[in-house]
């Protein structure tokens, strides 16, 4: 079953970021960027939904603080980008340190490695040279 | 006149907040809401780049409220110092 969601989720991550062709480049990258930040908010209520977990399933405190700094930062800057200011850079290094900073029980955390892989998949599939 | 792609949006909003879980399902919420909106274009009533713009704060603000109402668990992994292994 676990194998069948994940080549479902597979499938449907191009979904995530599917640009209408007839937008202007500003407006692929608002909508871009507005997927991104959609993906990123998932990312934010899985964090919140594991920390209010008992059990094996528990995010801790401090991995959700970390996931709400890289939230709250990343969610402005896509504003940003997404609005003609700033670049993708920004949320990509922040998504790196995010990563580093995880702890290995939240890095092992299978709700959270099936949404952090969406961020991962998301971020992947904006082209770098936007 | 309604509008699809924000009722598309709206349902996959709500749905992902409402039941516990569901965010796991993005992709697959947004495979379902892709395809109608997919519909809705074949049919000329894809959001105008306007209302892409107008959405990015909106989405913004939620994440925003999101944290804002986050009450840590407490189980005092804030209290202890972060480890400085490599």
């Amino acid at each position: 079953m676990k194998t069948l969601v994940l080549v479902v989720c597979l499938a449907a991550l191009p979904a995530c970021a599917s640009a209408p062709p007839n937008y202007s480049a500003q407006g692929v990258k608002a909508f871009n960027a507005d997927q991104l930040l959609k993906d990123i908010d998932a990312l934010g209520q899985t964090a919140r939904n594991l920390n209010a977990e008992t059990g094996k399933l528990h995010l801790s405190d401090r991995d959700t603080a970390y996931i709400r700094d890289f939230s709250l930062s990343a969610g402005a800057a896509l504003q940003a980008y997404g609005q003609g200011s700033g670049t993708l850079g920004i949320v990509i290094t922040a998504y790196h340190h995010l990563q580093g900073q995880l702890s290995a029980d939240a890095k092992a955390n299978d709700k959270l490695r099936y949404i952090l892989g969406v961020v991962d998949a998301a971020l992947a599939n904006i082209p770098v040279t936007q | 006149m309604t509008d699809i792609n924000q009722t598309a949006d709206t349902v996959e909003r709500l749905a992902e907040s409402a039941i516990p879980g569901a965010a796991l399902f993005h992709p697959i919420i947004a495979l379902v809401t892709t395809a109608i909106i997919a519909h809705f274009h074949a049919t000329g009533t894809f959001p105008t780049e306007a209302e892409v713009m107008a959405a990015l704060p909106a989405d913004y603000q939620k994440l925003v409220d999101g944290w804002g109402s986050w009450k840590p668990s407490g189980d005092g992994s804030l209290e202890r110092p972060t480890s400085s292994a490599p």
